[in-house]
């Protein structure tokens, strides 16, 4: 989607090997993210929705 | 054939022409003359080309139905306007229709509209070509012009305005999709009164269907079943609904009266879901459907969008791209093809239509529902993929981050997409992208079903991991069907994953897998 926007990094740019992180602080992150898309996704629930009343309304400018 | 000048007077003229008048029997303060003369100077019209005698398809339909058993004459010919941006004599056109100067014709072609002997509805079949930029038109087509013997080509998507007997907006909405599905071929092509003979035998308060005054969200549904395709109906969120039943009618007090009102106006569809749709639906190329309320207490209204156009930044500080949209483009029987929707935070409801642009009131038109077309096979709808890609979303980004530099993993650095296309369009997206080659090949020799859901990793601008989810099979069995990993060192990642040492965030996103009613196992084709 964001396809031609010129960027003066290639891809190689961004990775490094051999790196370590503690797996107590990706627990944190990992668990942090977790909890937010919960939210997200109880949202989501509320979207199942259907509104009759609009739905049987003709359409009908003119 | 006869060559005139552009100018929007000359159309108003041609328009009497067209109805038998003499003088213009119609309304020439109508909206349209307005939109056209707009639209046509844009894209630097010089000349119209009039070819008389024209047989439409679908006005000869509605003709042979209804027209022809008025007590009043209509004629049964329609007069086509055809628009060139080039200034050109009889002499010039002559002499590029007996040379069959096709490239030339179509460098200069700007597309045409047929004008019927309809009074006050005078627009019938109508192409013009979009205006030049970066806009994405997802649902237009090619469509092949028999300029007088020589056959031109143009990519736009066919407009028409009701007619007021045989289509309403809600009909002429439906032809406009089914337009393009023709194209897909994936529907036999018809016309109006096809359409809203499909629509249903009655108009729903048990009146006629035809004259024609509108089309209700099912019965357009029922058009494109009969069609053969499928439909996905959005509407809004529940919020006002829970309140209305909390509420019985032995409440109705002046009060109660005032915040039904105000829970009425709360009925639209959020902007953030209006962009999460379209971006998310579009790769099918299939136009979308959406009824609005253009103004405050007016009518039910119709439109088809298909076309939107993103902001462009140098940093992307967006969660999702569908966050990009800021525009969108849709036919408006009441004005035209392509008009822009803008959409803002600043406007109550998230968008200012056509019909709203130059109100002073921040109201703006409200949206309140998509019906969002597609092929049969398309079963896993976007709600449930943006559910689970939100699932997927913590582990991945772990085992993403643990190959990349911290540099560059700012907070708002890691953004995803998600969208539904063809497999046979991704594979062609694929072969273009810049991956390892045993990547490529690995997704193009692979079987893939039809339809697929794509979901992308992205860090700023570079696309990092893409999951293809099957798309036709059942809501509670999403399966992943394949990974692309866009560099070798994402590969090793995956490859290098401590699964006994991240047992926990893997359990966890079974467990909130399961718990969703996803397919907690797709976790291990994915790593």
């Amino acid at each position: 989607m964001t396809d031609n926007i010129n960027n003066t990094k290639s891809l190689d740019d961004i990775f490094v090997s051999d790196k370590e992180t503690n797996i107590n602080v990706r627990l944190v992150e990992f668990e942090q993210q977790r909890e937010e898309i919960g939210e997200e996704i109880e949202k989501l629930e509320e979207e199942k929705f259907i509104d009759n009343e609009t739905l049987s309304m003709e359409i009908t400018v003119s | 054939m006869e060559i005139l000048p552009f100018s929007i007077q000359q159309i108003i003229e041609q328009c009497a022409k067209a109805t038998g008048n003499k003088s213009f029997g119609g309304d020439c303060n109508k909206r349209h003359f307005d939109y056209f003369d707009k639209y046509l100077k844009e894209l630097e019209c010089k000349t119209i080309v009039v070819e008389e005698d024209y047989i439409s398809k679908d006005y000869l339909e509605n003709y042979k139905f209804y027209f022809s058993s008025c007590f009043q004459d209509f004629k049964r010919k329609c007069i086509r306007l055809h628009f060139f941006k080039s200034k050109e004599s009889e002499k010039s056109i002559d002499k590029a229709i007996l040379a069959d100067e096709k490239e030339k014709l179509n460098e200069n072609y700007l597309g045409y509209m047929v004008l019927r002997p309809i009074p006050n509805k005078e627009f019938g079949f109508t192409i013009l070509k979009t205006y030049n930029g970066k806009r994405k038109f997802f649902g237009n087509r090619k469509y092949e012009v028999n300029f007088f013997g020589v056959k031109l080509e143009i990519e736009s998507l066919a407009f028409q305005e009701q007619d007021g007997a045989l289509s309403a907006c809600a009909t002429t909405s439906v032809w406009s999709v089914l337009n393009k599905t023709n194209y897909l071929n994936y529907t036999l092509y018809k016309t109006p009164i096809s359409v809203t003979q499909d629509a249903d035998f009655l108009a729903s308060n048990g009146s006629r269907i035809f004259p024609n005054k509108g089309l209700t969200v099912k019965q357009i549904g029922n058009a494109f079943y009969k069609a053969g395709l499928a439909t996905e109906v959005i509407t809004n969120k529940e919020s006002n609904i829970k309140y209305l039943e909390a509420n019985k009618k032995e409440n109705v007090t002046p009060e109660f009266l005032i915040e039904y009102q105000k829970s009425q106006d709360e009925k639209y569809l959020e902007l953030k879901r209006i962009k999460r749709l379209i971006r998310a639906y579009s790769p099918l190329g299939i136009p979308i459907l959406a009824t609005i309320q253009p103004t405050k207490n007016a009518g039910l209204h119709s439109i088809v969008i298909s076309g939107y156009n993103i902001t462009r930044t140098k940093e992307l500080k967006t969660k999702y791209h569908f966050e990009l949209i800021d525009r969108l483009y849709a036919h408006d029987d009441q004005f035209g093809p392509f008009t822009k929707i803008e959409l803002s935070n600043s406007k109550k409801y998230g968008l200012d239509t056509i019909w709203t642009e130059e109100s002073k009131e921040n109201n703006g038109s409200k949206l309140l529902s998509f019906v969002v077309v597609y092929n049969k096979k398309v079963r896993i709808t976007e709600q449930s993929i943006f559910a689970f890609f939100q699932t997927l979303q913590p582990l991945i980004n772990d085992i993403l981050n643990s190959v990349i530099e911290d540099d560059f993993l700012g907070k708002s650095s890691r953004n995803y997409d998600y969208y539904c296309i063809r497999s046979n369009s991704y594979k062609e997206e694929v072969k273009k992208l810049t991956i390892p080659d045993e990547e490529k090949l690995k997704i193009l020799k692979s079987s893939l079903p039809k339809y697929i859901w794509v979901l992308s990793f992205y860090q700023n601008h570079f696309r990092l991991f893409d999951i293809i989810v099957d798309s036709t099979d059942i809501i509670s069995n999403v399966i992943v069907i394949d990974t692309i990993h866009y560099h070798n060192a994402i590969k090793e990642g995956f490859v290098s994953f401590d699964k006994k040492e991240s047992k926990k965030l893997i359990e966890s996103t079974k467990k909130d897998l399961r718990s969703r009613k996803f397919n907690p196992l797709n976790i291990d084709e994915i790593i």
